[in-house]
């Protein structure tokens, strides 16, 4: 007797200009019906992969999928829909341009004549679905408008939409802050009570042990494992994750800070009609890492963007050590110091359609050594690019590689190799660790120790409150555009207490931001 | 006598606004799928000539409209073909069907009628004007719409019909979805090469018509660099970017520099202007116009963020 869904000795590779990655290795997963299943994996360990193939978006190189007992080929994603397997992507795939109900019904709209859309119909149906799990969503408004757990809602609905058997969803922890998180894991667990089963991809041990029946764990393309959940512990998971343990706990040695390397005086930005920043004012000094703790959307990114020189503040000062930089260019600033790892690594921080040393030399490219006389030095580019791929562990075999085809973590480690060697006075690191591994998200707190450690200041804005509290000398606390608390951490913090900040329920009277 | 003439500049208006109306509604589709086709001129000439050669041949204009269509729905083909097959960028292709055009009509009319330059087609039955009775009484619309040749009112009928089927039809929908994001298109199910190629075939269809319009109406070729469509495949792109892959803004744009060049014409039939410098006077106003609306749309979208 097989499985509800059986996939053996499914191998992958990809070739992109010369470039072999090898993303599946005789990978195998077994999914009992009406339960939750994890897929646990480091990043890059090929768990989307797995999971794209069954869904019909890539096509696998070798290997059987049987489903229900039928062996099944999957050449595109309607004949996985039309067998009710759905997927709910990471990377949401949704048209921005178009509104919620617009992109949950795409590729299946009601229709009433010669293909004529029916609006009223389609409107009708959207609504059942969203009111069936219980989500509060504008339905007409602009996919683009909405925030990140907002997006997913509509990811979830439109994958719901076909009514589906076999749900996939793919890290879909990785853009929620923990609010959200919960809401998600309650819509998961009424799910699985309607009698569907879910596959949960995710390289984070406490959410797989807290709502999976079973997992499986991948690495590096190939199955280590797959057993009941209750029988696994969180050391046990982790190790089959990596191979080898790490400890989670960071070192940091007490320090004194030093002379004030950015300040900021009375900032004010406006996103169009919103005061996204209001009246912001603090200082950072060297040997510090602060945090700036706050939920998605309340300002911290319009507050970074400001600092940068991405966005005109309102009103307000900038000075970078003495000197005022309100005015400045973003290349300018970068120049004197001013780093920057954005919480968007693909359409940001990154540019996926050049190369591995394009990305790594486009702060520095005009400058000697790279250029001389309006001539770039190819040689000594590439030459550097090799000493990061080192340096840094990145796991690329050329350094003419399209970024693209790194895995996430990798990605973020060539940002992260590119700031960083920018020798920067001041880094701003934006969730530098979502979407991370266990062993990327700890070499990152090295790096960011490593700076504080050689006199810079790292600001450091995150959703991950254990990650401030273990990191941060200082947590400076936003809530709807303004500093409602500074804490410095003397008496240490508490993840309570923080939370309660972020969430508005409490805020500070007469706040104090200098560092005595 | 001012009747005469203003109803004369509305009526000049449609019949030069036509081809440059359809060969941009052929243009948007191709843009919609995210695949904007540079080779309107191009395939406007191709049409021209097969429709006005075969129609002279057969001494059938429904033949002739039949031949410069479907020609150019083939070529629409190969070009997707080409760069969705066989990986070329859609804007070389485009570039290459606008050189392969002024060739490809220049041999033909030396290999099939031994001459060059203009060619007179005298066999070929003329696209006739149509009279609607029905707008003979109202001043004004009547002389803005009466009187034209079938593909004219074509013209107008279909930028209607295209508006519904890109905003009201799954097509249409899926259409825009291939064009934003091909990806997420793909994902969904929706074939991104049939969405591609579909799109080709009505660019084909509507530059086709266009080519058409030009030739039937005057049973006469005219091929070479500076062919009969002279630059209305270009104007057409500028009307597609103004008209905001809207059908029904790309009519209100197309016939905004219909008017134009009928200003052009006024001034050149009544003042000593040069009427070389007045030739230039649409692609001038078009230019302005572009720059205008982008300038326009550049301070909306900072507006936006600031304000």
């Amino acid at each position: 007797m097989r499985s509800y869904l059986e996939m053996t000795g499914i191998c992958k590779t990809y070739e992109i200009y010369g470039t072999q990655i090898k993303a599946l290795d005789q990978a195998n997963i077994q999914v009992k019906k009406g339960t939750v299943h994890g897929l646990l994996g480091e990043n890059g360990a090929g768990k989307s992969t797995l999971m794209k193939i069954l869904a019909g978006i890539e096509k696998k190189d070798a290997g059987t999928i049987y489903f229900k007992g039928q062996e099944v080929e999957l050449n595109n994603a309607s004949q996985a829909a039309a067998l009710g397997i759905g997927m709910v992507h990471q990377h949401f795939s949704l048209i921005d341009e178009f509104t919620v109900e617009e992109n949950v019904v795409l590729g299946i709209e009601p229709t009433s004549f010669l293909g004529v859309i029916n609006t009223k119909q389609m409107r009708e149906n959207v609504a059942k679905v969203a009111e069936k799990c219980g989500f509060e969503l504008d339905l007409e408004a602009k996919v683009g408008s909405l925030s990140m757990g907002q997006r997913q809602k509509v990811e979830i609905l439109r994958v719901l939409y076909s009514d589906p058997e076999l749900l996939i969803f793919d890290e879909p922890t990785s853009v929620l802050v923990d609010q959200e998180i919960e809401s998600l894991l309650k819509v998961i667990s009424l799910l699985k009570s309607q009698g569907k089963t879910i596959i949960y991809i995710s390289h984070k041990v406490e959410e797989i042990l807290k709502i999976t029946d079973e997992v499986t764990v991948l690495r590096a393309g190939k199955t280590v494992e797959t057993g009941a959940t209750n029988k696994l512990s969180a050391e046990k998971l982790v190790h089959m994750m990596v191979g080898k343990y790490i400890p989670l706990e960071v070192p940091k040695e007490l320090q004194k800070a030093g002379k004030v390397l950015l300040e900021v005086r009375n900032l004010n930005v406006r996103k169009g009609m919103v005061k996204a920043v209001n009246n912001v004012s603090f200082e950072l000094r060297a040997g510090e890492i602060v945090a700036v703790a706050g939920i998605n959307g309340n300002g911290q990114q319009e507050m970074v963007e400001a600092i940068l020189g991405f966005r005109k503040p309102e009103s307000g000062q900038i000075f970078l050590g003495d000197k005022e930089i309100t005015s400045l260019t973003p290349r300018e600033r970068r120049q004197m110091g001013l780093c920057y790892v954005p919480e968007d690594r693909i359409q940001v921080g990154s540019c996926s359609t050049a190369n591995l040393a394009e990305n790594i030399v486009v702060d520095r490219y005009f400058k000697a050594p790279l250029a001389r006389r309006g001539w770039l030095n190819l040689k000594t580019m590439h030459d550097q690019a090799r000493e990061m791929i080192t340096k840094y562990n990145i796991k690329a075999t050329r350094t003419d590689c399209l970024v693209g085809t790194l895995s996430g973590g990798h990605i973020q480690r060539t940002i992260i190799a590119r700031e960083i060697s920018a020798d920067p006075k001041i880094l701003i690191a934006c969730e530098i660790t979502m979407g991370l591994d266990v062993e990327s998200a700890r070499y990152v707190y090295d790096v960011l120790l490593e700076m504080r450690k050689m006199q810079k200041v790292v600001l450091l804005l995150s959703s991950n409150i254990n990650e401030v509290m273990s990191l941060a000398d200082r947590v400076l606390v936003i809530h709807e555009g303004k500093i409602v608390a500074h804490l410095t951490g003397k008496e240490g913090f508490s993840k309570e207490e923080i939370g309660e900040y972020m969430l508005g329920l409490k805020r500070q009277n007469g706040i104090k931001l200098e560092v005595s | 006598m001012l009747y005469d003439q203003i109803n004369s500049f509305l009526f000049t208006i449609i019949a030069t606004s036509t081809p440059t109306l359809l060969a941009s509604l052929g243009g948007l589709m191709t843009g919609l799928s995210g695949m904007f086709n540079v080779g309107l001129e191009g395939m406007m000439l191709v049409s021209a000539f097969f429709s006005v050669y075969t129609a002279n041949a057969t001494g059938s204009l429904i033949l002739g409209l039949a031949a410069g269509v479907g020609i150019n729905m083939l070529l629409g083909l190969v070009m997707v073909f080409i760069a969705e097959k066989l990986k070329a960028d859609i804007f070389v292709v485009g570039i290459a069907a606008n050189l392969l055009a002024t060739g490809l009509t220049t041999f033909l009319g030396m290999w099939l009628l031994g001459l060059k330059g203009t060619l007179l087609f005298e066999k070929a039955p003329r696209l006739k004007l149509l009279d609607i009775p029905l707008l003979g009484d109202i001043p004004l619309l009547n002389g803005l719409l009466n009187g034209h040749h079938l593909i004219d009112y074509l013209g107008i009928v279909l930028a209607i019909v295209l508006y519904l089927v890109v905003f009201y039809t799954t097509y249409g929908r899926h259409l825009r979805a291939v064009g934003i994001n091909p990806w997420v298109a793909n994902a969904r199910g929706i074939s991104v090469d049939k969405v591609r190629y579909s799109s080709y075939l009505w660019c084909g269809f509507l530059c086709g018509l266009a080519g058409a319009s030009l030739s039937l109406p005057i049973g006469a070729f005219m091929g070479g660099p500076i062919g009969m469509t002279n630059g209305r495949g270009w104007l057409a792109m500028a009307v597609v970017i103004v008209g905001q892959d809207n059908p029904l803004r790309i009519l209100l744009v197309s016939w905004a520099f219909g008017a134009i060049s009928a200003l052009a014409d006024i001034i050149q039939a009544t003042t000593n202007f040069s009427p070389r410098l007045m030739m230039a006077f649409p692609f001038i106003g078009a230019l302005l116009i572009t720059a205008l609306y982008s300038a326009g749309k550049g301070w909306g979208r900072s507006a936006a963020n600031n304000g």
